[in-house]
């Protein structure tokens, strides 16, 4: 059997910052998910290419790039570089810097279906804005999303029962289910002319639960009730972006939004957000005023120029596909060898797996917590993200390391551990 | 969609009083106070809900009115009922506000059937709820003793448990959450031996079970009584407790993620105690 991870150095500091944060570390990085939490590590200190290393000096590959903007690799020199170019010039000054420009060009060029292109810092702050243009654009009130679809953390994408958050934020949503057409004509039959706009990701990828991929015609079928009903078809793009086309996700699955949302896999690492939208709502764009305090440094536009030139010449969501099969192909053969169901779904390249064999969901979160603590950082609640930086050695210890929790899996019995 | 007011009643009618169950079975004063009473107090607010509480010779259970507490009325005041337990004595509320100002100890019920049995109202009714009320008002001084810790965190891991149902059903905050509960059992246990509640998620309603069930989707584990009491209270810090192991959560973290918001939601309508609501003094 392999050495196991000790954690003691990031429990340490998660009692300090508990002391002076809510939560000690809030959000979606709060270890609270992560079953059970002392299988993990809290706070990192490093990062090179696709592994990172914590406060207690191990080291992880990292199958959650840190949520997703992790695309080239940590500390990647050309990204760097073009950051660092851009810090000499200056950051954020008087006025915006040329890069903008650049930038907005350069997705443009990109992106199938953009024409132009507007930046913040966070996928929230575009796929709000993107329900104020549809309201603008349309006069309509209402937008239409997915039952539990994920689209940042304001008080309409979180939903009436959460804390902080009114039925009056809840009064322009509807959510009706993924993959269900016939529910958004519904929808439109029972609000005629009120709705202004449909926002889903190009695929349905919730946490907690099995990744859906878009049936046969739906976004087709979507597409062609929001043009028949003049309803503005927004996709946030923000987690899947440049992982499965560098067209832009909706052009993989064959349509075109009037609006696009893109966040994590512009900078690598550096803070911006990016929406796109077509020529027919450009003007109404325009006219929606929206802004934040740092969202013209120039620094992460000039990563990001960098970062998408690089996964252009990478063919980075070919390479991320295909990293993401051999590694769940080779788990899943891993776990038939050892009596067990490994199902993997959603896009190769961000796949949500998990062992089928226990409903409850505990026997994955035991295998999970036995690979990290041997050094392949999986979490058992999200879907996985792979990376350009990934190799072919990580791939093979990886399926060391997950050869061998299996193993401790079937040392130690069912719900040894639970309880 | 339910007023406070009706949330409120209805918490107190299906959340705190079923708490009378534990009272009697573990304080053995209370035991032996109705160890020699047959009889069922059944609770009704007009045009709304009601529920009843049957005594039977040093046992006690609450729940729902069933057929049998009418054999009380069939059989005349106070006449022995068909199979339920023992006479029936009826409380009559005017309102769900009524209700709640009984359990806050502010105003009394009207008792339209059963006048013959009002002594056991005024007395050992009283009394039980009494002592209801008193292990569910904790002071420091008294979660000291480990007797009195123990009680309080039974009766309110019970009271959050049976008051999920109430709240998914009419609280309009919670009753959204409700397609977040997958189908499954979540157990909440302290460690290392209970008390544990169990909460039964279904296509249409969440049944709450005192005990533990077998083969949970979801397990909520408290370290010990008084982190479980900590966490009922309300006192922790529940995500960071989630980290450092004083709650250990294990399977569909979803579920019990929707169910930390609904029982987030009890207090709104039991606080500034599960305590002044829990003294319905019957007799006044």
């Amino acid at each position: 059997m392999m050495d196991t991870y000790s954690f003691a150095r990031s429990q340490e500091l998660f009692v300090r910052a508990a002391r002076v944060i809510p939560c000690g570390i809030p959000g979606h990085f709060s270890p609270a998910p992560l079953v059970p939490p002392d299988a993990y590590p809290f706070f990192a200190q490093s990062g090179k290419k696709a592994h990172f290393t914590d406060a207690d000096g191990n080291d992880f590959i990292d199958y959650m790039c840190a949520y997703g903007p992790m695309v080239l690799g940590y500390d990647n020199k050309v990204v760097h570089d073009a950051a660092a170019k851009q810090r000499r010039l200056g950051d954020t000054l008087g006025c915006p810097s040329p890069v903008m420009i650049e930038l907005a060009e350069k997705l443009t060029s990109m992106i199938a279906g953009a024409d132009w292109a507007f930046f913040a810092k966070n996928g929230g702050d575009q796929t709000s804005y993107a329900t104020m243009i549809a309201r603008a654009a349309t006069g309509r009130p209402l937008i239409v999303a997915i039952d539990g679809g994920y689209h940042g953390v304001a008080p309409w994408m979180q939903g009436l029962g959460h804390h902080g958050v009114l039925a009056g934020d809840m009064a322009g949503f509807v959510r009706i289910p993924w993959n269900d057409p016939a529910a958004f004509e519904r929808v439109l039959d029972e609000h005629p002319g009120k709705v202004a706009g449909f926002i889903a990701t190009p695929y349905h990828h919730p946490t907690f639960e099995d990744s859906v991929l878009p049936a046969q015609g739906y976004w087709r079928r979507i597409r062609e009730l929001c043009d028949r009903h003049g309803v503005v078809l927004i996709v946030d793009d923000v987690r899947c972006g440049f992982r499965i086309s560098l067209r832009g996700s909706a052009d993989h699955f064959g349509f075109t939004p009037d609006l696009a949302c893109y966040c994590k896999a512009i900078g690598n690492g550096y803070p911006i957000s990016a929406l796109v939208g077509t020529e027919a709502m450009k003007s109404e764009a325009a006219r929606v005023f929206y802004t934040g305090s740092y969202w013209y440094q120039a620094v992460p536009m000039a990563a990001g120029v960098a970062c998408l030139a690089e996964l252009e010449r990478l063919d980075a969501p070919t390479k991320m596909q295909e990293y993401g099969k051999e590694l769940t192909g080779g788990l899943q053969r891993l776990a038939d060898k050892h009596g067990y169901e490994l199902r993997v779904t959603g896009m190769p390249s961000m796949p949500f797996v998990r062992l089928a064999d226990d409903p409850s969901m505990m026997l994955h979160q035991r295998w999970c917590a036995e690979c990290t603590r041997r050094g392949a950082y999986f979490t058992s609640h999200h879907n996985w993200f792979m990376s350009c930086a990934h190799t072919q050695e990580d791939l093979e210890r990886t399926l060391a390391i997950a050869d061998d929790a299996f193993a401790a899996l079937e040392k130690s019995p069912e719900g040894q551990g639970v309880g | 969609m339910s007023s406070f007011e009706d949330v409120r009643a209805r918490l107190n009618l299906f959340a705190v009083l079923p708490n009378l169950e534990d009272v009697v079975r573990d304080d053995p004063e209370m035991r032996a106070l109705v160890a020699d009473t047959r009889l069922t107090v059944r609770l009704t607010i007009a045009n709304g809900p009601g529920t009843a509480v049957r005594f039977d010779h040093g046992q006690c259970s609450v729940g729902p009115v069933t057929r049998k507490d009418e054999g009380g009325r069939a059989g005349g005041d106070g006449a022995e009922g068909a199979g339920g337990a023992g006479p029936t004595v009826r409380l009559a509320f005017t309102s769900a506000a009524h209700l709640n100002k009984m359990f806050d100890g502010k105003g009394q019920p009207i008792p339209y059937w059963g006048f013959t049995h009002l002594g056991f109202l005024m007395k050992q009714f009283t009394e039980l709820t009494d002592r209801m009320a008193y292990y569910l008002t904790p002071t420091d001084e008294l979660l000291a003793h480990p007797g009195y810790l123990a009680m309080n965190t039974v009766l309110t891991l019970n009271t959050a448990a049976f008051a999920v149902p109430v709240l998914l059903g009419h609280d309009p905050e919670c009753v959204p959450l409700r397609h977040g509960l997958s189908h499954g059992t979540v157990v909440i246990k302290v460690l290392p031996g209970g008390p544990a509640v169990s909460l039964v998620c279904g296509a249409s309603d969440v049944l709450p079970v005192k005990g533990e069930l077998t083969h949970p989707s979801a397990l909520v584990l408290l370290k010990d009584l008084p982190t479980a009491n900590d966490f009922l209270a309300g006192k922790l810090d529940t995500f960071v407790a989630a980290v450092t192991g004083d709650v250990q959560i294990w399977g569909r973290v979803a579920m019990v993620d929707t169910l930390a918001l609904v029982l987030d939601r009890v207090g709104k309508y039991l606080q500034p105690a599960a305590t002044e609501a829990a003294t319905p003094t019957a007799a006044g």
